[in-house]
C-alpha cells in the first residue's frame, strides 16, 4: 500500500483545487516516500493491468537513493513556500508535484515500459517548472533542455522497440539479461547510451546542465539534481547491457569519462583561479565530474563485465552519497547568480540547430508558397481556358437547344445505363 | 426475420429515425430535439453494447435485404465492424452532447442535428457493411449528410469549402464505383471475406486487379486524406467544432481509412495484395503523407488548420499499418483507428471551447489560455502528448505495434518515419502548450463570450467567470475531459480485455492466423 502511495499521493496533489486547500502540499506529498525509507523491508507489488504489466518495488539498493532524495526534496520543498494568493504558485506546485511523481515512479517501477512512461512525466513536467515564470536564461536553458530531452525520448523508445522485438518481459534483469545476448545488442546499446547521456547530461551533453544551474532557482536545481539528471544516471545502470563484446564502446566510454573530470577539473580551477565565485555554475561541474566518473566505470564495466556484476551495487549508495552532498553545497552557495561568460554558452553548434531550423522552415515555406501561387496560376490559366470553352459551347444556342432536349437526354441516359450493365454483365 | 437478424438493422436506424423526425421540427422545440438525439445516441449504445455481448457469447448478427438481382444489402457484425461501429457510437454521444452546449442560442439546429443523425447512420452503415456494395452506398450517403454540416454557417468561406469537399468526394465516389462494378465483372461477388475473395482469379486479370486496387483506394482515399487527395479537409474546418470533431474523429476520415483495411484485408487479402505489390506503393504514399501532414501543420496559425493537418499525417499511419503487412503492424494500425479517434475528438472539442468562450482561432493568440480555462487545455495536453506519443496515452501504443510490426517485416525504414512524425508532432504540438501555459495572457480575449468587461461588471475580477465559476458550460467542458480520460485509459489499461489493443488484438489473429 505504501509503495502505491509514494507515486499516488503526489499525483494527487498535484491536482490544484486538491493542494490549495491543503497546508505544505509540497512536504506533505513526501509523507509514503519517507515512510517507504524509513521501515526496512523489501517489498514489491505486480499490477498486471497496468500499462504492458508493471510493478513496483523496493530493496536496499534503491533505498538508498530514495533515502537521499527525500531528504533533498524536503529541502527544495522548505526553501521556496509558495504564496497561496499567486495562482502562479498554484501551478508551480502542480509541476513540482508532477516532477516528483515522476521521480518516484522511476526510481520504484521494476519494467522498462514503467521506466520510461515515469522519466517522460518527470522529464517534461520539469521543464515546465523550470520555465514558469522564468527570464530569459531560465526560457534559454529550458528550450535546450526540451531539445535533449525529446531527442532522447526518442532514442529510448528505439531501444524500447528493440527489447519488444526480442523479448516479451521487459523487467530489468531479464531485458538486459535478453539483450546482451541479443543480435541487436549493439544498437540498442547506442540507443541507450545516447538516450541517458543526453538525459543525464554526460560529457559531452552538458550544455543543458550548466545552463539549469546558471539559471534556475536552488530548488530547481534541487529537483533537478533529485529527478531528471539521477533517474537518468540510474536508467543507465538499470538498462545498459553488459557483454564482452563491447570492447571498442567500453574504451570510448573511459576516455569520455577522463574527458569529462579533466574539463570539469580545469573550469573548477579556472573559476576559483579567476575568482569568479563559488555559485552555482561550478557545482555544475562538480556533477559532469561525477557523470564522467560513472562514465569511467561503466566504460570499465564493458571491458569487464565480471567486474560489474561484483561491484555494480556500490553505485547506489554513491549516487545518493553524491547527490545529498551536493545539495548541501547547492544550498550552502549564495542567492546571486554568476553572470554568464562568454565561453559558458554552448557550443554555437546547439544554438545554430534551433535558428537553423527555423530558417530551414521558413524557407521551406517561402518554397511552398511560390509553388502553390504557381499551381495556382496554372490551374486558374487552364481553368479560365476550360470555362471560355464552356461559355463559348453554353452560349451557342444550338448547342443549347440540343443538350436540353428531353429525347436526347433519356438517349444518353439509355446509352450510359447499357454501358453499365454490359460492364456489369 | 429473426431477432439477430434485426439488431444491426435497428443500430443503423436508431440514429436514422430521430434525424427524420428532427428535420421537421421547429426551432423552439429545444428540448425535444434534444430528447430526440440523447435518446437516439443511448439507444444505439445500448444496441451496440447488445451486439458486442452477444459476438463474445458465439451469437451472428446478420441483415440480408435484397438490393440488386444476385446483390443484397448486407449489415454483418464482425470483430473489426464492431471496433468501428462502438468508436462511431460512444463518440457519437459524446459529441451530440457537445453540440447541444455548442450550437446553443444558434440558428438551425433541426437543420444541423438532422444531418448530424444521417453523417452518424452513414458512418455505422459503413462500419456494419458486410459487401462492398452496401458499404459504397452508406459512403456516398457519408458524403450527403456531411455537406450541408461543412456550409451550415451559410458563409461563402463554407460554401466554398462545402464545393470543395463535394468535387473531392464525389471524384473519389466515382472512382470507388468504378472499382466496385469492375471488381463484380471480374469476380461475381462483392461479399467481405476473411483473407478476400480474390486468390483464385487467374493471373491474366492481375494487371486489372491492380487498376481496381489503386482506384478503390483513391476512392477511398479522398476521405482518408491521403496525399494529394487531401486537400478538402483543411478548407473544411470552416465548418463548426462538432461537425470538426465529427469528421476527424469519427465519421469521415474514418470511413475512407476503414475502407481501405477493409478492401486490403477482406477484398484483396493480406497475402494476395502483397504478391500483386500493391501494399508497398501504399505504405510509401502512407509514409509520405505522414511527413506531408505534419511539415504542413507547423506552418499553420490556424489552430483548426493546424489540427486538420495533424490529422492527415496520423490517419496516414493506419493506412501504413494495414500497408506494413504484418500482423503485429495491423494491430498498431487497427488500434490507432480508435486512437487517434480519442485523442482528436479532445483536441477538437478544446479547439471549439476556445473558439466559442474566449473568440481564439489562432495559436498566436492563445497566450496563457491555460490560466482562464486550465481544465480545457488540460485536456488538450493529454491530446497532445498523445499526438507526440508520450507514455502512457493511447497514441504511445499505436506507434508502439507499428514501430515493432516493421521490425517484425523487416521494414526498418518505417521506424524512421515514425521517428520522424514524433519530432514533427512534438515541433507543432509543444510551442501551443508552451504559449497557453507559460505566456503572459493578453489584457482581453478576441471575443470573450459574452462580452462581459463592458459597462457594468467594471472593476471585477476577472476571473469571475459567466458561468459562474466554471471556466465555460458545462456542455462544453466535459465532453473534452471524457475523452481526455477515455485517450489516458486506452494507454494506461491496455492490456484490459475489451481494450481497443485487445481488440484489434483479435482483429490481427482473425486475418492472419485462422484457417
Amino acid at each position: 500500500m505504501t509503495l502505491w502511495m509514494a507515486v499516488i499521493w503526489p499525483l494527487l496533489l498535484s491536482i490544484p483545487s486538491l493542494h490549495n486547500r491543503l497546508p505544505w502540499p509540497r512536504h506533505l506529498a513526501i509523507i509514503p516516500a519517507a515512510v517507504l525509507t524509513v521501515i526496512p523491508v523489501d517489498a514489491s507489488i505486480n499490477i498486471a493491468w497496468l500499462l504492458y504489466g508493471t510493478g513496483f518495488a523496493i530493496d536496499g539498493n534503491i533505498r538508498w537513493i530514495l533515502g537521499a532524495f527525500v531528504v533533498i526534496w524536503f529541502a527544495a520543498a522548505t526553501i521556496t513556500l509558495p504564496s497561496k494568493d499567486k495562482p502562479s504558485s498554484s501551478y508551480s506546485t502542480t509541476l513540482y508535484l508532477l516532477t516528483l511523481t515522476g521521480s518516484v515512479g522511476t526510481l520504484l517501477t521494476t519494467d522498462l515500459v514503467g521506466f520510461f512512461s515515469f522519466s517522460t512525466l518527470m522529464g517534461y513536467s520539469f521543464y515546465g517548472f523550470l520555465i514558469l515564470n522564468g527570464d530569459k536564461a531560465q526560457q534559454r536553458a529550458g528550450r535546450l533542455y526540451l531539445y535533449f530531452l525529446i531527442v532522447a525520448d526518442l532514442a529510448l523508445f528505439e531501444a524500447l522497440l528493440l527489447v519488444a522485438f526480442t523479448t516479451q518481459h521487459f523487467q530489468y534483469e531479464i531485458a538486459r539479461q535478453v539483450m546482451s545476448d541479443s543480435s541487436s545488442s549493439p544498437v540498442y546499446l547506442y540507443m541507450v547510451l545516447l538516450g541517458f547521456a543526453l538525459k543525464a547530461g554526460i560529457w559531452p551533453f552538458y550544455f543543458w546542465l550548466t545552463a539549469v544551474f546558471n539559471s534556475g532557482s536552488r530548488s530547481t536545481v534541487l529537483l533537478l539534481l533529485a529527478g531528471p539528471m539521477t533517474m537518468s544516471l540510474l536508467g543507465l545502470l538499470r538498462w545498459l547491457p553488459v557483454r564482452e563484446d563491447f570492447y571498442i564502446i567500453g574504451i570510448i566510454m573511459q576516455l569520455l569519462g577522463v574527458a569529462a573530470i579533466l574539463h570539469a577539473t580545469l573550469r573548477v580551477v579556472t573559476l576559483i583561479l579567476f575568482n569568479q565565485g563559488m555559485a552555482r555554475f561550478s557545482t555544475a561541474w562538480f556533477v559532469i565530474s561525477f557523470t564522467g566518473l560513472l562514465s569511467l566505470a561503466l566504460g570499465t564495466a564493458l571491458l569487464n563485465p565480471f567486474l560489474w556484476q561484483q561491484y555494480s551495487h556500490i553505485v547506489y549508495p554513491l549516487i545518493a552519497a553524491f547527490s545529498v552532498s551536493l545539495s548541501i553545497l547547492i544550498l550552502t552557495t549564495g542567492k546571486t547568480h554568476r553572470k554568464p561568460a562568454s565561453t559558458d554558452r554552448a557550443p554555437v553548434l546547439i544554438i545554430n540547430i534551433s535558428h537553423e531550423l527555423k530558417k530551414w522552415i521558413q524557407a521551406t515555406q517561402q518554397l511552398a508558397t511560390y509553388l502553390k501561387l504557381r499551381a495556382k496560376t496554372l490551374w486558374n490559366k487552364s481553368g479560365s481556358f476550360v470555362i471560355r470553352r464552356y461559355q463559348h459551347v453554353s452560349n451557342d444556342q444550338k448547342i443549347k437547344s440540343f443538350v436540353t432536349d428531353w429525347k436526347i437526354n433519356i438517349t444518353l441516359f439509355l446509352i450510359l445505363g447499357l454501358a453499365l450493365a454490359w460492364l456489369a454483365r | 426475420m429473426s431477432w439477430n437478424a434485426w439488431v444491426p438493422l435497428l443500430v443503423v436506424m436508431s440514429s436514422l429515425l430521430p434525424g427524420l423526425i428532427i428535420f421537421g421540427l421547429a426551432e423552439d422545440k429545444a428540448r425535444l430535439r434534444i430528447a430526440l438525439n440523447l435518446f437516439g445516441a443511448l439507444s444505439k449504445l445500448v444496441l451496440v453494447s447488445w451486439m458486442i455481448w452477444g459476438v463474445y457469447q458465439g451469437y451472428h448478427y446478420e441483415t440480408r435485404l435484397p438490393l440488386l438481382p444476385n446483390l443484397e444489402l448486407v449489415l454483418r457484425a464482425g470483430p473489426l465492424a464492431l471496433l468501428f461501429v462502438s468508436l462511431s457510437t460512444i463518440l457519437w454521444l459524446v459529441t451530440t452532447v457537445y453540440a447541444i452546449g455548442y450550437l446553443e442560442d444558434s440558428p438551425h439546429r433541426s437543420r444541423f442535428f438532422g444531418f448530424f443523425s444521417l453523417c452518424v447512420t452513414a458512418t455505422v452503415g459503413v462500419a456494419l457493411a458486410g459487401n462492398l456494395i452496401t458499404f459504397l452506398l452508406f459512403y456516398e450517403l457519408l458524403t450527403l449528410a456531411t455537406y450541408p454540416l461543412i456550409v451550415h454557417r451559410g458563409t461563402e468561406e463554407a460554401r466554398q469549402a462545402g464545393q470543395t469537399y463535394l468535387r473531392y468526394t464525389i471524384s473519389g465516389g466515382a472512382l470507388l464505383l468504378i472499382g466496385t462494378v469492375w471488381l463484380y465483372s471480374l469476380t461475381g461477388t462483392l461479399e467481405f471475406t476473411p483473407k478476400g475473395f480474390l486468390s483464385n482469379v487467374g493471373e491474366q486479370h492481375y494487371p486489372a486487379l491492380i487498376t481496381i486496387f489503386a482506384l478503390l483506394i483513391a476512392g477511398l482515399g479522398v476521405k482518408a486524406a491521403l496525399f494529394p487527395l487531401h486537400g478538402w479537409l483543411p478548407q473544411a474546418m470552416i465548418a463548426p467544432a462538432p461537425v470538426s470533431a465529427l469528421l476527424h474523429a469519427v465519421a469521415v476520415v474514418k470511413a475512407g481509412a476503414f475502407g481501405i483495411i477493409r478492401v486490403v484485408y477482406d477484398v484483396f487479402g493480406v497475402e494476395f495484395s502483397a504478391a500483386l505489390g500493391v501494399l508497398a506503393p501504399l505504405a510509401w504514399l502512407a509514409a509520405f503523407t505522414i511527413i506531408y501532414g505534419s511539415l504542413r501543420a507547423l506552418f499553420q496559425d490556424d489552430l483548426k488548420r493546424r489540427l486538420a493537418y495533424s490529422t492527415i499525417s496520423q490517419v496516414s499511419y493506419i493506412a501504413l499499418g494495414v500497408a506494413i503487412a504484418g500482423p503485429i503492424a495491423t494491430i498498431g494500425g487497427v488500434v490507432h483507428l480508435v486512437h487517434q479517434g480519442l485523442m482528436k475528438i479532445t483536441l477538437f472539442f478544446c479547439a471549439g471551447n476556445l473558439a466559442e468562450t474566449l473568440g481564439i482561432h489562432k495559436i498566436s493568440e492563445m497566450n496563457g489560455v491555460g490560466r482562464r480555462m486550465p481544465w480545457t487545455m488540460a485536456a488538450f495536453t493529454i491530446g497532445a502528448f498523445g499526438m507526440i506519443g508520450a507514455p502512457p496515452i493511447a497514441g504511445f501504443i499505436s506507434k508502439w505495434y507499428l514501430g515493432l510490426g516493421a521490425l517484425n517485416t523487416g521494414q526498418s525504414w518505417v521506424i524512421l518515419v515514425l521517428a520522424g512524425s514524433s519530432l514533427l508532432n512534438a515541433a507543432y504540438f509543444l510551442p501551443i502548450l508552451h504559449r497557453a501555459w507559460f505566456m503572459p495572457p493578453p489584457e482581453s480575449w478576441p471575443h470573450e463570450h459574452p462580452d462581459k468587461h463592458k459597462g457594468e461588471h467594471k472593476g471585477e475580477h476577472r476571473d469571475k467567470h459567466y458561468w459562474g465559476h466554471k471556466e465555460t458550460a458545462w456542455a462544453l467542458l466535459l465532453p473534452p475531459l471524457v475523452t481526455a480520460a477515455m485517450a489516458l485509459a486506452a494507454g494506461l489499461l491496455v492490456t484490459l480485455p475489451f481494450s481497443p489493443l485487445e481488440w484489434a488484438k483479435l482483429i490481427s489473429v482473425r486475418e492472419f492466423y485462422q484457417p
